[in-house]
This record gives structure tokens, C-alpha cells and sequence, in this order.
């Protein structure tokens, strides 16, 4: 019983580490940001452009992008409870808040489009989430 | 009544008890053993079927949690187990142990009555 | 044709019991971000549950006894104990996991929010179980969780490398960019998925249910030799198809909707409702099966009154330890707390349990005073010893990988 308290204890320290981060700790966040930003942006690309072609059903697109919307949120709400240790993870952070933020905006506005039924937006929204997509790609390769 | 000796955790304890029709009662969850007044070896007087003939056994902090909860389950908190005397018991092997009773006229049939009355009759398609 | 039908519960439990939330989620993801080098775990969790779920079969055919019932009488009132209460808590949270599970389904395929079905779901697991004869349950969703084939006849149209496949199948290894605790973790996570201790409880339980007698062993290892190895082809089926469109970039599976893309991409929207029949099957047996085996296992301990054969006013404490449990389950989803991350925890928890369920039914299984003539022999011994070491092994490392993956980040 008490070895399963202690477990337990352990597996939330493990989990909910402090905000203050080293350098390194730092820019493996940042990598790990990326490629659940990719992860997700990859996911609602697929999504609409099936949904385009005919191949889905609209409430599963409805969802996924939902689900995309909601998960970027999050990823961007983590990254940004963090603090950069140091100038040179600040200029990461830079880096990648800005195509978060373009990413985020973009799926809201996908998510606007699978709703109202606007095929044009939804083609160029998902278009357009190419550009923070090749961001996320560069900055997953950051920790190396 | 039977002679054969016979190991309480070998051929009694934790075997399943059937009544008459084949209805389950329960477990063996202890035993009652008699000590006669001629000085003769322990007889089994009763079988011991209940949270409080049970926690005991389980041992630990967690049997007596079990026991006191079998305790206020009792009518009148009466800390002595539902009591099946050995009298009933017209089969015993290694499987299962039989009575000559009706599971309904037997201490053990309590829970079951009060689950089915309180809870179970009350939502429609109990009896099919 | 009776032959075909009596197929049925090895089939059904199959579906239910290998191919649930647990299985969909699993396999998925490590299709998505391992490829098929994690197939290998799936292989060796479904010989092990051929292995087991043969001697489940045995023993309650023999024995007319359910395997719980007998685990008391031979392990031992405290152990028995301890494996009820280890089997009652994941049992739960597998059934909480699968009526979210349930409920994401329907979500995609009404879109209305998930947590609006939970309670619906909730009510038609405890109505099946409550009036829904054994047979009806077991041939209805058996035959319905075959929808998920459509996974493989989307693999075939995919444009799928099966030259790369099917050298990861056969060579496994770490794949680049990911590290190898990680990858240890996930074939723990998929061994948890395919040995969910529930499935033993209710395959026996089902076979008492059944009636099973040494007249119907032959049956019963036919359904564990067909019934298993189908949910494993479904389960690499599932994993494969998410190698073309999700292994490229690595996609990171964390919703159902994920699961179905591939589906749709080449079978478009018949596609996506086959895949859609399947997974609430599938599912929605699943979180029958946790229940009833919750209110098996208690039953059986106890040694109540238990079993769908009987009325209700026959096994009221049986079906009043369901009922609980689906309530219970049921609230615990309502607190909003993810389906998924509910699922993956439950399936990591289950790979740490493992040997409390399958050790007791090798002690039964060998038992002479049960078994008679039909006791283990040798080599099946040898090989389920060898299998329940690897099962300690697992068992054994599971929390350990846990901590230094971070859950598999």
C-alpha cells in the first residue's frame, strides 16, 4: 500500500516538473512543441483535403479539426508556462511562437470553414497551414 | 452425522456450498468445531458462512475492515457468523459440500433476499 | 451451421475482449509512430492468450466450474482476495475506458459531444447486460466487430510498402529518431492491450454460462485458436493501415478520427461507416464483457448466485455488483477526464497485473483433483511457464519504463 502511495507520488513529480528548465531541457521542449504542432497540423491537413475530395463524413471532420484546434491550443498553452533559462532559448522561444500562434489562428479558421460548409476557405486554410508546417519540421530537428 | 477425518483446509474451507435444488449459498468461509463433552476429538458442529467468518481469515489490516463491516451488517450487531449446522451437510468432496435444506430457509439467504426485495424487483424485467 | 454459430464466443471475445479501446488505441499509435516494428509484441501476447485462454477453456469444461470460482478453494482466501480486488479496479477502469470509447464513436458519427452519450452508453451497457440473452450478446457483436476487416482491405488499397512492412515485422528494431526504452514501452503497452485479465474471467465465465462440459472442449479450443489469432490479424491489420498516410510524419494518435483517415482515404465514407459498425462492436463488447466480469468475479468469490442464465430475481447480488460497476464507470467519464489517457493508463496498469491473472489458472490447470486426466501436460506446461516468465518480465518492467519515459513521450 505505502509502495503504491510513494509510486504514485513519484509519477506526479516526474510529471509536473517545475517551470525553471535548463538550456538543454529548454530546447528539448521546443522539439517536442514541434512535433506535436506537426503531429496536429498533419492530422487536420488530412482531415479537410479528404473532406474536400468527398471521402468523409462531415461530423468526423468536424471532430478531428475540433480535436486539432483544442490540442494546439494546449501545446501552446505548455510551451508558454514555460520559462527560457537563457537569451539563446528565448530566441527559440521566438521561433516558435510564432508559427504556434499562425497554427493555432489557421485551425480556428479551419474549423470555421468545415462548419460553414466553405469549401474555398477550407482548400486554402489547409493550404495555408503548409507554412507553419515546414516551421514545425525545422524546429523538431533542434534537440538533435 | 459423518466419521471420516478429514483437513479443514483440504476438503472444507472455501469449498462452495449447494443447497437441495442446487442453489448456491455460498462459502465455506470457516468452520465450527465442537468439543464434546465425553472428551472425544473436536466434532464439526457448523458451517461459518459471512464477512465476519471471513475477515478473521483474510487476516490483516484488511480483515478486520471486513469484519467490522460484516458486524453492522448483522441484525442486533450479534457478532456470532450465519451458522449452518453440520446436520444439513449431506454431501462433502473435494468440489463442493450439499445440503439437505433449501437455500431460502438458511441464515446465508439474507443478502440475496435484501438485494432482490430492495433493489432488483424494483426495476422492471427482474422476473422475466 | 450449429458448428459456425458455437464459433461465436471464441469469436466475441476475441473482438471484445483483444480488440477494444485499449487494442484500437494502442496498436494505432504504434502504427503511426513505430511502423510495424512493434508487431512482434502482438504476435507473442496472442500466443500467450492462445496458450491461457485454451487452459480457461479446459478447466471450466472439465471442472464445470468458472476459472475464479476455483481460484479461491486452490490459491487461498487472501490471494484470491488480493487478485478479486486487482481485478475489480482494472476491470472498472477498462469499462470506464470503453464507455468513453463508445461515446467518442458515436461523437464522430452524430457529432454531438461526447459526454451527452456517456450516460446513454452507460444505460444500453447495463440494459444488454440485464436483459440481452448470452447467445443474442455473443452473435450480434461477434459478427458486427468483423466490420473492422475493412481495415484490411484498406491496407490493400493503400499504397502501402509491404516490402518495408514486412521486413519490420521480422526484424524488429528501434526505429531512428526514437529511443529504445521508449519502444519497450509501447510492446509492454500492446502485450497490457491483448492481456486484458477481464477476457480470461468472462471467457470462462462464458463457457459456464454455456454450459460447457468435456463434450465441448473440442469446441473451446477451437474458438481460442480461431478467435484469438482473428483478433490479432484485425489488431496488425489496424497497425499497418496507419503506416502510408500517419508513419511518414510520425503522427502522434490521440483521437479515434485519427484511427478512421486511413479508411477514408481509400474507401471514402462506406469505408468510414464500416470502420465506424466496427468499433462501436467492438467497443461496446468490451465494456459488456469488463462488467459482467466485474460482477462475475465478485460473484464467484463469494460464492453467490451468478450467471445471464439465471433471472434477475434469481442472481440479485450478481447483478446489483453490475449494475454498481456501470454506475461507477459511468461517473468517472462524466468527470471529463479523457477516454483516451483513461485507456492507455488502464492498458499500462493491466501489463503490470498480468501474472496475478494468469498465474492462478496455470495452478488450476495442473490441479489432478480438478483436472483428472485432462490436466496440463508437459509441454504445455513448458511452454506456459516460459510464457508466464516473460509475463513477470514484463510485469516486472512496466513501471519502471513508465517513469523513464515519461508514459512514452
Amino acid at each position: 500500500m505505502r509502495v503504491a502511495l510513494l509510486a504514485v507520488a513519484a509519477l506526479l513529480l516526474v510529471s509536473c516538473a517545475g517551470p525553471t528548465v535548463t538550456a538543454d531541457q529548454y530546447r528539448a521542449k521546443v522539439a517536442q512543441t514541434a512535433k506535436a504542432m506537426n503531429s496536429i497540423v498533419v492530422t487536420a491537413q488530412h482531415a479537410a483535403r479528404l473532406d474536400l475530395d468527398g471521402k468523409m463524413l462531415h461530423t468526423v471532420t468536424d471532430t478531428v479539426v475540433s480535436d486539432a484546434e483544442q490540442d494546439a491550443d494546449s501545446v501552446q498553452t505548455t510551451i508558454e508556462s514555460r520559462q527560457p533559462p537563457d537569451d539563446e532559448s528565448d530566441q527559440l522561444r521566438q521561433q516558435v511562437e510564432q508559427p504556434l500562434q499562425q497554427a493555432a489562428s489557421l485551425l480556428t479558421d479551419l474549423r470555421i470553414a468545415v462548419r460553414d460548409n466553405d469549401h474555398g476557405k477550407q482548400r486554402a486554410t489547409a493550404d495555408a497551414l503548409a507554412e507553419p508546417l515546414a516551421a514545425f519540421e525545422q524546429l523538431s530537428g533542434v534537440a538533435g | 452425522m459423518r466419521e471420516d477425518i478429514v483437513t479443514a483446509n483440504d476438503m472444507l474451507l472455501d469449498r462452495q456450498i449447494f443447497d437441495r435444488d442446487g442453489v448456491e449459498v455460498g462459502k465455506v468461509d470457516d468452520i465450527e468445531v465442537t468439543f464434546p463433552d465425553d472428551g472425544g476429538p473436536p466434532v464439526l458442529s457448523a458451517l461459518l458462512c459471512g464477512p465476519t467468518a471471513l475477515g478473521p481469515r483474510l487476516g490483516g489490516r484488511l480483515g478486520t475492515w471486513w469484519t467490522a463491516i460484516g458486524r453492522r451488517l448483522r441484525p442486533g450487531d450479534e457478532p456470532y457468523p450465519n451458522r449452518i449446522p453440520a446436520e444439513l451437510i449431506t454431501k462433502f468432496d473435494r468440489h463442493e459440500v450439499r445440503l439437505s435444506a433449501s437455500a431460502r430457509e438458511l441464515p446465508t439467504n439474507r443478502l440475496r433476499d435484501w438485494t432482490r426485495e430492495h433493489i432488483v424487483s424494483r426495476i422492471p424485467g427482474s422476473g422475466r | 451451421m450449429k458448428g459456425v454459430l458455437k464459433l461465436t464466443l471464441g469469436v466475441m471475445t476475441a473482438v471484445g475482449g483483444f480488440v477494444d479501446i485499449g487494442d484500437l488505441v494502442t496498436t494505432s499509435l504504434t502504427g503511426a509512430r513505430f511502423g510495424m516494428t512493434l508487431a512482434w509484441a502482438v504476435v507473442l501476447a496472442t500466443a500467450m492468450m492462445v496458450l491461457y485462454g485454451e487452459m480457461a477453456g479446459r478447466v471450466t469444461a472439465v471442472s464445470k466450474r468458472a476459472m475464479f470460482d476455483v481460484v479461491r478453494e486452490r490459491l487461498g482466501v487472501r490471494f484470491a482476495m488480493i487478485n478479486l480486488a486487482s481485478n475489480a479496479l482494472l476491470s472498472l477502469l477498462t469499462l470506464a475506458a470503453e464507455i468513453g470509447g463508445v461515446a467518442l464513436v458515436l461523437q464522430l458519427v452524430s457529432g454531438i459531444h461526447y459526454l451527452i452519450w456517456v450516460p446513454v452508453v452507460g444505460l444500453l451497457v447495463w440494459l444488454v447486460i440485464w436483459r440481452l440473452p448470452f447467445q443474442a450478446l455473443e452473435t450480434v457483436f461477434g459478427l458486427l466487430g468483423l466490420c473492422l476487416l475493412v481495415f484490411a482491405v484498406a491496407l490493400v488499397l493503400l499504397p502501402a510498402d509491404w516490402g518495408a512492412l514486412w521486413h519490420d515485422m521480422t526484424h524488429p528494431s528501434v526505429p531512428d529518431g526514437e529511443a529504445t526504452p521508449t519502444w519497450l514501452f509501447y510492446a509492454i503497452s500492446l502485450i497490457g492491450a491483448c492481456l486484458v485479465p477481464y477476457q480470461v474471467i468472462f471467457f470462462s465465465s462464458g463457457g459456464r454460462e454455456e454450459n460447457w462440459s468435456v463434450r465441448d472442449m473440442k469446441e473451446a479450443r477451437i474458438n481460442t485458436l480461431v478467435g484469438f489469432p482473428l483478433g490479432m490479424v484485425l489488431s496488425l491489420s489496424i497497425m499497418a493501415a496507419m503506416v502510408p498516410m500517419l508513419r511518414p510524419d510520425s503522427v502522434d494518435v490521440r483521437h479515434l478520427g485519427q484511427v478512421a483517415l486511413p479508411v477514408a482515404q481509400v474507401l471514402g465514407v462506406t469505408g468510414l461507416i464500416f470502420a465506424f459498425l466496427g468499433f462501436f462492436a467492438c467497443v461496446f463488447a468490451a465494456a459488456t464483457e469488463s462488467a459482467l466480469s466485474v460482477g462475475y468475479s465478485v460473484a464467484q468469490y463469494f460464492g453467490w448466485t451468478w450467471g445471464k442464465r439465471h433471472r434477475p430475481a434469481d442472481a440479485p447480488r450478481f447483478h446489483v455488483v453490475c449494475l454498481a460497476s456501470v454506475i461507477a464507470a459511468t461517473g468517472f467519464i462524466l468527470t471529463t477526464v479523457d477516454p483516451i489517457t483513461v485507456t492507455i493508463v488502464t492498458v499500462v496498469l493491466g501489463a503490470a497485473a498480468i501474472p496475478l491473472t494468469y498465474l492462478p489458472l496455470l495452478v488450476v490447470a495442473n490441479d489432478r483433483e480438478y483436472m483428472g486426466k485432462y490436466v496440463n501436460k508437459r509441454w504445455q506446461n513448458a511452454l506456459a511457464t516460459t510464457a508466464l516468465l516473460v509475463m513477470l518480465v514484463v510485469s516486472v518492467a512496466t513501471l519502471p519504463l513508465m517513469f523513464a519515459t515519461k508514459a512514452g513521450q
